[in-house]
């Protein structure tokens, strides 16, 4: 059975969630997504506050060629695979901030998990930043809520 | 303002007056325009329109570019320039609404207090309109309703003959196009108090907006202006009338456009015996298009003065009286609807009131198109009767689409006809039943909303017309309705106006209160039982009810499973049937037609099995229990579509078996995807025919009403999905079994009368008729023999009946009584026992004997030397020496199918000539019985077997070889293929509206019109059904394309679709062109042989062929093409340009032979001009030779297009799921065929051109290059 007192977002949080700096490169926020297995990037600033999140998504799709320059590039799905390959290698030294969800929905750690929940799913969200004083303290995900209402520990 | 400083700025005219002026203090300052004067003109508002005056200005006021001398009317988009300033006259939406228009002084009328509102305002109208000698304050009295107390004036004073002439002239005005000159050349009446005494006015009305309109519409361009010759006096006029402005209204177009041809005549104001006082092409379409309403507003009058004398019954709390004023209100609204509205025909072959769809589109429906936006246009939301009976009814809100217009009518009606809606709406009848504890009003309340709500009352079955017309208009061609729909090809806008009018009936239907009757189970009587099957009459007490009905009419009836099914189901659910259930919102709404389960929140779960819908499995139900169970077994049912093999218990038993719980169905919270509420739907109502006629006539109703019912059971085979077992239907079972509970133990049972709309005897009783009874079918036979033999000279009655053996002849006693008297001939025969019937006189009269004989069926029966000769007799015309009988068929598909094989055999034996000219006489004749409206038929499904027993299947692509006359008519409905080639020339709504959907897909169209919910229709069907669409499996194959925003992926399976859909939008525009092109077969103007080419005829031609270029190229050339190369290339040819498609088409589009195609139009629009003005018939023959060439050419354009588009469908069907690997090239190939098509079009095209210009008519060439 869950464990009733179970409810409140502090309770199932991940506490040390990865992180990466604001001013960092697209290259490091790659080798970042890779190696922590996570699909979304906490993003802060040099005092530590939080700025926001970057998802793997975003950088895929700003990797992925819009109509246009497919349509400079001869406009057949062989040119827009290949211009994905050059876009991707470009992307490296770029910052991340243009790709940075700013404001994305955040969560306290009072919350109660169906209300995080609720948005996960409404939202297509995988994961939610807990915030506190506009410091990242943890981060919810789909998973974590699983786990801890679904699940049998 | 359009130029100038202040370019960009609105200036609103809504003041007294507005000067325009280089001062500072004028309302529109224009201090840096050193070309306008200081004071240069004024705007301000006379009569209802605005006007433009120049205030003695040095450069002078110009509207349009034309410096205006005198005070001017302005018009919207008109172009105003004071010095260097331009400004651009534009109307605006009213925010507020316009207040009623004031009564004008009028002797006043001394009227008791104590008088209902509605009688006071009727006095108030009908007085008025005697003391002042007219009725341009608006028509309204108890005598005539909405008409006019004396027929409209067939002519003006001799001043205004010019007038009166000219509308004679109209026809003739269309037809040679002459009509504009005609009224530029038309001097200027004035119509002041002085000119034109009151009485006149409406006629001068009529004259002047019919003029106005038709001026502007007769041709696609717009004019600049309309004539003085008109819009002075129609301003005038609307001056004098009150009115918002220059409008065309309901009053000028029908009620007062009609004349009596004989008006002597018991009942003249009927569409024949009318005439249109100002016709525009006075063609029949519109001639009955228009006099069809006027003869509805007619027959409707009765409803005007029930309506005050229900109001007088509801404040003397008089029950009786009100009870007699519903009566008469629904009598009125129910002769309407089958004797005036039904009389309009969409079947070609229904004579004399058949219109013409295509006709109406081109000729008659533009004229009535609002000039400007906020004039309410006179559609048939514009009769006041609609308006009226929402009121009476209570509806309530207004809030679609068609309600706002409504509203927005109702603020330009005369004074008369507002105040009267007014008053009536204050006293409230509704409120009055809701409260009255009278089961018996409440019935006929609800009778007499039905007449007017229901899908079979007024309004729905006006929908259904409305649907006919709307449709074929769009598609061939008018862009715009009454209602300010609009749009193009794909955005199918005919399917918005009809969702817009299915949705403000059910906007009333929500409004006016609901009723359900209930009746009392009196007996069940035994008619034939063999053991395993019998037929039943139930007889119901339905007294005090208040419903009434006729012989033909049908009863809904909700059904209730029978206890030994529920105990399966209770079984199979692991329950003991005490269990409550928390209802959803479905079931909340439906038990409330259970007599003593209103407002139920909560049903034993015993309850809700009985009343739920378990029987047969329908697909979205297994579908949704295979979502929960996830059982393989049932998967495979459901691909096999053979749910319809089992039953829910079994099937929750097969879940079981694999180890699902099946109490979690009722344990589950209503909201839950298991909820039973959603695997056990509601039951929904089942139709039977009525077999008894009323006792007595009259406001008491109905006091019995029987049904006929036999046993359906039916087997289902042994398969892999499926097993053997005997099946037994609902309903049949519920009234009838009564092996459990006796009659008295039955409970209350829900139902309704439903009245068909053609399925009755005839109009008049000398008629003879002729009933095919299959079986049970016999059931509405029963008060059809009834009916006749309590009528004086009833005309002859035959019966032929196939059953199977003599025990199957219900009432026997009755028949036999009927027969001997004469008044029957009774024809049977005996599928299972080898006798036949005759009648044998004996001491009491006659009885029948059965004498050893032959087995046979119902064709053998009828095709019999003596029987043959009596049915060719029969049906044949009066006319052509035949007695015009009625023919009547009811009974299951195979028996209907057999009927009319055997009339097709009897035609095809009694007439004369070579095998063609047999089948053609066939076909003639058949097709005139059923567009007279004299073979009607009854058909009930019972089982027609399930998807699994069908062998043969089509694909797609052979279906879409079936879309015209040569190849057939086939389209599929719903998984089904059905062969209409035969029913397209039988279907009540006509063959072009068929037409529109053949060689494809159809579903959607036919639940349009809820066809599907019609058993007379669906049923029908089942005679032309041939197979099913083969079912393509496509895997899980995909792949990635360049779409509109970059790179997306997509399944073989929506590639396929996107497929099919560019094919069908080809073959519904090549359907469309076909349908449009008829109209150069028909008489678009009075007087006109119908294979004359006019100069109306060719505008519409060409009107025609340059939408085909401009339009429908454009469109099956355009973004389905892309598509289709897009998802073609990306899935099979990825080196391929996404934009191939597009280039190559502009490519063709810009040869020399495309250009010189395109020109062609000008050329002819030149041709035409030179036709018109010096009347020039050599040439216009000569247009009809470039007509010839176009018309092929687009049509074949057409067929080459759907046929290039097929060779890709074919691939997909070859391969299925392997369409990618195996089909590429070819599915490439096809795509790349497309521009070709273009191309060879253009070519063809230009090479004819050519060899015209330069071969036999050189004088046509001539012209055009003189010019």
């Amino acid at each position: 059975m869950t464990d009733i007192q179970l409810m409140q977002i502090k309770d199932i949080m991940t506490p040390h969630p990865a992180r990466i700096r604001s001013d960092a490169t697209l290259q490091r926020a790659a080798e970042l997504v890779a190696m922590s297995r996570v699909t979304d990037l906490m993003v802060i600033d040099e005092q530590n506050n939080f700025v926001g999140v970057l998802s793997e998504g975003d950088i895929l799709r700003a990797a992925l060629p819009d109509i246009n320059q497919i349509i400079d590039e001869g406009g057949s799905v062989d040119t827009a695979f290949d211009l994905f390959l050059s876009k991707g290698k470009n992307l490296a030294d770029l910052p991340i901030m243009p790709l940075i969800i700013q404001e994305p929905l955040v969560v306290v750690e009072d919350d109660h998990i169906a209300k995080a929940t609720v948005v996960l799913i409404d939202k297509q969200i995988r994961l939610l930043p807990v915030v506190k004083d506009g410091q990242l303290v943890g981060t919810v995900s789909r998973a974590d809520v699983c786990r801890a209402v679904v699940g049998t520990f | 303002m359009a130029a100038g400083s202040q370019a960009g700025a609105h200036y609103s005219l809504s003041g007294k007056q507005t000067v325009i002026g280089r001062d500072t203090n004028v309302d529109i300052s224009l201090s840096d325009d050193d070309q306008c004067s200081r004071q240069h003109a004024r705007i301000f508002e006379l009569s209802g329109q605005f006007v433009i005056e120049d205030l003695g200005s040095t450069n002078g006021t110009w509207v349009n570019e034309e410096r205006i001398t005198a005070v001017t009317p302005l018009n919207p988009n008109d172009k105003i320039r004071t010095g260097t300033t331009l400004f651009q006259f534009q109307l605006v939406k009213p925010q507020t609404a316009v207040p009623p228009a004031p009564i004008p002084d009028t002797p006043a009328i001394a009227i008791d207090p104590h008088t209902v509102p509605s009688r006071a305002a009727l006095i108030q109208a009908s007085e008025t309109n005697r003391r002042l000698g007219h009725e341009n304050l608006g028509f309204l009295s108890e005598e005539h309703g909405f008409m006019p107390t004396t027929p409209p004036l067939l002519e003006l004073p001799p001043k205004y003959k010019a007038w009166d002439d000219i509308a004679a002239r109209m026809p003739e005005l269309y037809r040679t196009l002459s009509l504009r000159s005609a009224f530029d050349a038309l001097p200027v009446l004035g119509v002041t108090e002085a000119d034109l005494p009151d009485r006149y006015l409406l006629r001068a009305s009529a004259l002047m907006s019919i003029f106005g309109y038709a001026y502007h519409r007769i041709q696609p361009e717009p004019p600049d202006k309309l004539p003085d010759s008109i819009m002075q006096p129609w301003l005038e006029i609307t001056r004098r009338l009150g009115r918002h402005g220059p409008v065309l209204s309901y009053i000028d177009l029908i009620i007062y456009n009609w004349k009596l041809i004989d008006p002597l005549l018991d009942d003249p104001i009927r569409v024949e015996n009318m005439d249109l006082l100002v016709p525009t092409v006075d063609n029949v379409v519109e001639r009955i298009f228009y006099l069809g309403q006027v003869e509805i507003l007619s027959q409707l009058t009765p409803a005007v003065g029930a309506i005050v004398r229900a109001q007088e019954a509801v404040q003397n709390d008089d029950v009786e009286a009100l009870k007699q004023e519903l009566t008469i209100i629904t009598d009125a609204l129910q002769d309407t609807t089958y004797k005036s509205l039904m009389k309009i025909k969409l079947n070609p072959y229904s004579g004399p009131y058949y219109v013409d769809t295509v006709v109406w589109a081109k000729t008659v429906g533009p004229l009535a198109v609002s000039l400007e936006e906020d004039v309410p246009g006179p559609s048939g939301i514009a009769s006041p009767i609609f308006h009226l009976l929402d009121e009476f009814f209570g509806r309530a809100t207004y809030s679609t689409r068609l309600g706002e217009e409504m509203t927005h009518i109702r603020e330009w009606y005369p004074p008369h006809w507002q105040n009267f809606l007014k008053a009536v709406a204050e006293v409230s009848v509704a409120d009055y039943v809701l409260k009255s504890r009278s089961k018996t009003l409440k019935g006929i309340f609800q009778e007499a909303t039905q007449a007017y709500v229901a899908e079979t009352g007024f309004l729905g079955r006006h929908r259904l017309k409305a649907y006919g017309f709307l449709e074929t208009a769009f598609k061939v061609g008018r862009t715009v309705t009454i209602g300010s729909f609009s749009g193009e090809f794909q955005d199918r806008a005919w399917d918005q106006v009809h969702t817009q009018l299915n949705n403000s009936r059910l906007e009333r239907d929500h409004s006016f209160p609901q009723f359900f009757h209930h009746a009392k189970v009196e007996e069940i009587n035994t008619l034939t039982d063999d053991g395993a099957d019998w037929v039943k009459q139930v007889v119901l007490n339905v007294s005090g009810t208040g419903v009434r009905y006729q012989a033909g009419d049908r009863c809904a009836i909700l059904p209730e499973n029978s206890d030994e099914l529920v105990s399966k189901m209770l079984k199979a659910l692991r329950a003991r049937g005490n269990e409550p259930v928390r209802l959803n919102m479905a079931w909340r709404q439906a038990v409330n037609y259970r007599k003593g389960y209103e407002d139920s929140e909560t049903l034993p779960l015993r309850t809700l099995l009985t009343f739920g819908r378990i029987r047969p499995v329908d697909r979205p139900i297994a579908k949704m229990l295979y979502v929960i169970t996830h059982n393989e077994k049932l998967k495979k049912i459901v691909e096999a579509r053979a749910e319809d093999q089992w039953e829910l218990w079994d099937l929750l038993a097969l879940a079981a078996e694999a180890g699902f719980d099946t109490r979690r169905l009722w344990q589950a919270h209503r909201g839950e995807k298991e909820s039973i509420c959603r695997i056990v739907p509601p039951e929904s109502f089942r139709m039977y025919s009525i077999s008894s006629v009323m006792a007595e006539e009259g406001v008491k109703g109905a006091t019995q009403l029987h049904l006929t019912i036999g046993r359906l059971r039916y087997d289902t085979k042994e398969s892999p999905v499926s097993v053997s077992a005997d099946r037994l239907g609902t309903s049949s079972n519920y009234l009838t079994d009564t092996s459990a509970i006796t009659a008295e133990d039955m409970g209350p049972v829900s139902f309704q009368v439903v009245h068909p709309p053609r399925f009755s005897l005839p109009p008049d009783a000398t008629t003879p008729i002729v009933m095919f009874a299959g079986g049970t079918g016999f059931a509405p036979f029963r008060s059809f023999i009834l009916e006749r033999a309590q009528q004086a000279g009833a005309g002859e009655s035959w019966l032929f009946l196939g059953t199977r053996t003599p025990a199957d002849l219900y009432y026997r006693d009755e028949l036999e009584k009927m027969a001997t008297q004469g008044k029957l001939n009774v024809r049977a025969a005996f599928s299972r026992d080898a006798v036949n019937l005759k009648l044998s006189a004996n001491g009491n009269g006659g009885e029948f004997v059965f004498e050893p004989g032959t087995r046979q069926y119902i064709g053998d029966e009828m095709l019999k030397e003596e029987n043959a000769a009596a049915l060719w007799h029969l049906l044949r015309r009066k006319e052509d020496g035949g007695l015009g009988a009625y023919i009547y068929v009811c009974g299951r598909t195979r028996f209907a199918t057999a009927v009319m094989d055997g009339i097709k055999t009897i035609i095809h034996r009694f007439t004369e000539g070579s095998e063609a000219e047999k089948a053609q006489a066939v076909r003639d004749e058949l097709y005139r019985l059923v567009g007279d409206e004299r073979y009607l038929q009854e058909i009930f499904t019972t089982y027609t077997g399930s998807h699994i027993e069908k062998r043969t299947s089509y694909d797609a692509s052979e279906v879409a070889l079936h879309n015209d006359e040569e190849n057939g008519y086939w389209m599929i409905i719903d998984g089904r293929v059905y062969d209409l080639t035969e029913f397209a020339h039988l279907h009540p709504g006509g063959l072009k509206i068929i037409r529109e959907y053949t060689g494809m897909d159809a579903t959607h169209a036919y639940q349009m019109v809820l066809h599907h919910a019609n058993p007379e229709i669906d049923s029908m069907l089942g005679m032309y059904e041939i197979g099913v669409v083969r079912r393509l499996n496509f895997g899980m194959a995909w792949g990635v394309l360049i779409g509109p925003n970059g790179l997306e992926s997509m399944t073989l399976a929506s590639a396929y679709r996107i497929w099919v859909r560019y094919l069908y939008f080809v073959i519904e525009l090549e359907n469309s062109l076909h349908n449009e092109f008829t109209v150069q077969e028909q008489s678009t103007t009075r007087h006109e042989a119908p294979d004359a080419l006019s100069p109306y005829k060719a505008q519409l031609m060409l009107q025609i062929f340059k939408r085909f270029t401009k339009e429908y190229i454009g469109s099956v050339m355009g973004d389905p093409l892309h598509s289709v190369w897009a998802v073609t290339s990306g899935l099979c040819a990825p080196h391929e340009d996404v934009r191939w498609s597009a280039d190559a088409i502009k490519h063709v589009e810009q040869t020399e032979k495309a250009r010189r195609v395109e020109q062609l139009h000008a050329e002819l629009a030149t041709m035409l001009e030179t036709v018109v003005q010096q009347a020039d018939d050599v040439l216009l023959q000569q247009m009809g030779l470039y007509f010839e060439i176009l018309e092929t050419a687009d049509k074949n354009f057409m067929r080459d297009l759907r046929i290039a588009l097929l060779a890709g469908i074919r691939v997909f069907e070859e391969f299925e799921g392997n369409t990618i690997v195996l089909g590429r090239e070819r599915l490439l190939t096809a795509v790349k065929s497309v521009p070709d098509v273009l191309e060879a079009y253009y070519t063809n095209l230009f090479a004819q051109l050519e060899a015209l210009e330069d071969g036999a008519y050189p004088a046509a060439k001539a012209t055009l290059i003189h010019r």
